[in-house]
């Protein structure tokens, strides 16, 4: 079917999903080619309207509820670009966008990209190429937003812990009967869990809060350098010390020294590790003065510190010393709820940082993100949700800005259960939200259909932002 | 007690390199372990893993003594060829064609300067350039002038570059040979573009596109760098035209790597430009352009680094992470250690621009990868330089002052007053 849109509001329509065809809107490009294109929409089961010139786009594109856009960049498509780059920033939402050209690019293919348009198809037009592309942006679009929980970190310096989970509570509780002690800790989890964090946390909330916290990866610099790191060392010591340098004992004098991964160490630095915690002074490589230090270690590892003493690789005396008080992380998997909190904190962290409004994140995006094994925790789940706030066109997070090679196994993928289960309310809202796109945003019969009074299914849409 | 070494257990690269005395022999061996290393793994999630270098990377030594074969092919290899070369030379020297014995020591010196050996070639091309100064026939010495001279210019010695290409086009001009005349004049520019001298660069351009009527080769370098003098100056139309015919002419020599570079030229050109949609299409089509059949790393490397610093440069900071590491596997695969240093420099950029302290180790790694076999000066000092931006930004000024003293004193010897003024600009700023 082809239409030529109307300047009627009885045209347009929200968007349609479920059993009524997908709405597509066609721009540009003649009829002959758009009756082609019509054929092809209709058999992969959507229909294809065209407006006959700018002013009817635009009024169609500020109506919205078109589940795509579909381009024609003709012989003009450096013009054509540049309206489109000028009239999508003003659009409420953005539509999901799909190009045909009948001269294909890099240039363009680039250009059209960061438009924000999923695919730049060649003409003459591949039917199968056509219906895959139609079927990658309208499983998007059937995707259901789901609003994103309101989060209120506890700031920790410049960072931000995020949490409410069971789990974590305990180690908050331990947080606060060490932080004010200086008694040295070992904070034991996976990677990825939040060491450092609870390392800051500890600093922050303790006596000598207003003096430095040095932290030293020691897994990440090289065995050669990590003493005079430590321990800094005089000019000339040895080839390269082009300058004094002052180690991160002495810079943390007075305030904390965080050692990460200290089950990385040599032996040989670790004994000189315990020497500086036991006589609270340190010599600077190349240095023959001894230079007091007052510091309160922290140390933490991923790795079985006990297996590694049983196995010579860690210094026992240096174990006890560290390991005054212990504090476990829990891994992501057993945090519950605080995944969804987590995922919100990052969408809005780096949604700032990139420029970005998301307010939602779709159904499947959210079991997606769910079914995933975290291995790298917190970590992990950061990385990931920076890159989809990268990619990310819309103000919705769906399944299309998670990582490919996710998407090509879901479909066969049964959601894990040891994953983070959704809570009441999550459910709560994702069910009204399908409900409500089912009825095609019909109060009255999303509320028979839900089995509630009219009035209490507006509070809810209010209260969870639908 | 230590922790024992078994036959299952890896070892660190950088064990490695301090165990193994670095002398001349045990080079290859040395580059082997580099290119035995494991790929950084994708599931590793440690705070540490954003922060590792090639020498946190693990080997298996039982995998290095399976290559060993291998490597000593290559190594018999390059003595091989350097044998023969020599003895056709004593061959020539005993029936009197002197001009012969010449071309075989610089065959020797080319097999060293494409195998990065710059000290090994730069004595061969010396010793072919004192045979070739006996001649009569003058061609073999303006040659061996023409090699010299590109070969300073890489290690970065530019004004022995430019000495060697001005004597050669002196004995070009007197002999009438436009090719040779041509390759020099090609040569001076190239030393007055290092230098940023670009009134002087592009005076040799035209001269040598005037010698090179016949030199298609030529011709499309010459363009090239004409191109982006012109873009140097802001004259972007007459850049364009240049890089234009440059990118003809390669391709109807089918030339992938003057495509290649000329893509590259254009690419910093759009970027001076902010056309920054063009220049990313620019630098991907650069590296679709790259020759499928002959893989030619290096080149391979200098777009994948050009693409990684132009992410840095837009702040989308995992697309220039994500670059830049491909590139670290490459550059290991094939034992480019120089680039790995200068991929390392650029990551420890990038942690400096994410305010990251810990990014000190990529500047460190640089360091030592510059000081592992044939020292490479200039090249650390550039580090050096960037190393003291990262200190500067981390508050460090002292630590940056001296980094920088040190790439000054690094740079003396090589006659690049623009670098060096650029690091007494540095300086000034730091002291106010």
């Amino acid at each position: 079917m082809i239409a030529e849109v109307a300047l009627d509001d009885t045209v347009l329509q929200p968007a349609k999903c479920g059993t009524t065809p997908a709405r597509l809107l066609g721009v540009g490009g003649d009829p002959s080619l758009f009756r082609e294109l019509a054929r092809y929409v209709e058999q992969s089961g959507a229909t294809l309207e065209r407006t006959a010139d700018e002013a009817t786009t635009l009024q169609a594109l500020a109506h919205g509820g078109w589940d795509a856009v579909l381009t024609v960049l003709d012989r003009d498509a450096d013009v054509q670009l540049e309206w489109w780059e000028e009239v999508l920033p003003r659009l409420a939402v953005r539509p999901r966008m799909i190009a045909v050209t009948p001269a294909p690019s890099m240039s363009l293919a680039l250009r059209a990209t960061e438009l924000g348009v999923t695919a730049v198809l060649p003409l003459p037009l591949e039917r199968d190429q056509l219906r895959a592309t139609l079927n990658r942006v309208l499983a998007a679009a059937a995707e259901t937003p789901l609003p994103l929980p309101t989060v209120t970190p506890v700031a920790v310096g410049p960072y931000q812990i995020v949490s409410q989970s069971a789990a974590m509570v305990d180690v908050y509780r331990t947080i606060a009967h060490v932080a004010p002690s200086t008694a040295t800790v070992l904070i034991q989890g996976e990677s990825g869990t939040g060491k450092e964090l609870v390392a800051r946390a500890i600093h922050a909330h303790g006596p000598r809060n207003t003096r430095s916290f040095v932290a030293v990866n020691c897994a990440a610099i090289p065995e050669n350098l990590l003493e005079s790191e430590l321990f800094g060392h005089e000019k000339g010591a040895f080839t390269g010390a082009v300058a004094r340098k002052i180690g991160r004992f002495e810079r943390a004098s007075g305030g904390t020294l965080f050692l990460d991964e200290i089950g990385d160490m040599s032996l040989v630095l670790q004994s000189k590790i315990l020497r500086a915690i036991q006589e609270r002074e340190v010599e600077r490589v190349g240095g023959g003065e001894a230079i007091p230090v007052d510091v309160r270690v922290i140390a933490a590892t991923n790795q079985d510190l006990k297996q590694m003493i049983a196995e010579g690789r860690f210094r026992e005396d240096l174990y006890y010393r560290l390991a005054v008080v212990t504090i476990r992380l829990p891994q992501l998997a057993a945090r519950g709820d605080d995944f969804i909190l987590l995922t919100s904190h990052f969408l809005q962290e780096f949604g700032r940082q990139y420029g970005k409004r998301i307010v939602a994140i779709s159904d499947r995006a959210s079991d997606l993100l769910r079914g995933h094994t975290w291995i790298g925790n917190v970590r992990e789940l950061r990385n990931v949700i920076e890159r989809a706030v990268l990619v990310c066109e819309g103000d919705v997070l769906r399944s299309v800005d998670l990582p490919e090679e996710w998407l090509a196994g879901a479909t066969k993928r049964e959601v894990s259960s040891t994953g983070p289960l959704a809570t009441l309310q999550e459910a709560e809202a994702r069910h009204i939200a399908q409900v409500l796109t089912h009825t095609h945003g019909q109060i009255g019969e999303a509320a028979q259909i839900l089995g509630v009074h009219r009035n209490t299914l507006a509070r809810k849409i209010k209260e969870y932002h639908l | 007690m230590n922790a024992t070494i078994s036959e299952t257990t890896t070892l660190r690269v950088e064990q490695a390199l301090r165990l193994l005395p670095d002398v001349e022999d045990l080079r290859p061996l040395r580059g082997l372990v580099v290119s035995l290393c494991a790929g950084r793994k994708r599931q590793a999630w440690t705070a540490a893993e954003p922060n590792r270098t090639i020498g946190k990377r693990t080997f298996d030594p039982s995998a290095v003594r399976a290559r060993m074969g291998k490597a000593l092919d290559g190594v018999q290899t390059r003595v091989a060829f350097l044998y023969e070369a020599a003895v056709d030379a004593l061959e020539s020297e005993q029936t009197g064609d002197l001009s012969r014995a010449v071309r075989a020591l610089m065959r020797a010196g080319a097999y060293e300067e494409e195998g990065v050996r710059y000290v090994q070639a730069h004595a061969w091309y010396k010793q072919a350039l004192g045979l070739a100064e006996q001649l009569r026939d003058r061609q073999p010495e303006m040659e061996a002038l023409c090699n010299l001279g590109r070969l300073e210019t890489a290690r970065g010695y530019l004004d022995a570059g430019a000495r060697a290409f001005q004597r050669s086009l002196a004995l070009a001009e007197a002999e009438a040979d436009n090719a040779h005349a041509a390759g020099a004049c090609k040569g001076l520019g190239d030393v007055l573009f290092a230098q940023a001298q670009w009134s002087g660069a592009e005076a040799w351009f035209s001269r040598g596109l005037e010698y090179a009527e016949f030199n298609r080769p030529l011709t499309g370098s010459l363009s090239l760098g004409l191109g982006q003098i012109a873009h140097r100056r802001g004259d972007y139309r007459a850049a364009a035209q240049r890089l234009e015919r440059a990118l003809d002419t390669f391709e109807a020599l089918g030339d992938s790597a003057g495509v290649v570079r000329t893509l590259l030229a254009r690419g910093v050109m759009e970027a001076a430009q902010g056309r920054l949609t063009e220049v990313l299409a620019t630098y991907r089509e650069a590296l679709s352009r790259l020759p499928v059949t002959d893989r030619d790393p290096v080149l391979e490397l200098s777009v994948r680094l050009r693409l990684a610093e132009l992410y840095l440069d837009l702040g989308r900071f995992p697309d220039a992470e994500d670059e830049t590491r491909h590139a670290e596997d490459v550059a290991i695969t094939y034992q480019q250690t120089r680039w790995l240093a200068r991929i390392y420099l650029i990551m420890g950029k990038l942690r400096g621009r994410q305010g990251d302290e810990a990014g000190f180790v990529f500047f460190e790694q640089a360091i030592d990868l510059c000081r592992l076999g044939e020292p490479a000066r200039r090249l650390e000092a550039d580090v050096y330089c960037e190393y003291a931006r990262f200190r500067a930004i981390m508050g460090d000024r002292d630590e940056a002052r001296a980094y920088l003293e040190r790439a000054r004193e690094l740079l003396e010897p090589f006659g690049d007053d623009a670098a060096r003024e650029r690091i007494d600009e540095d300086l000034q700023r730091l002291t106010q």
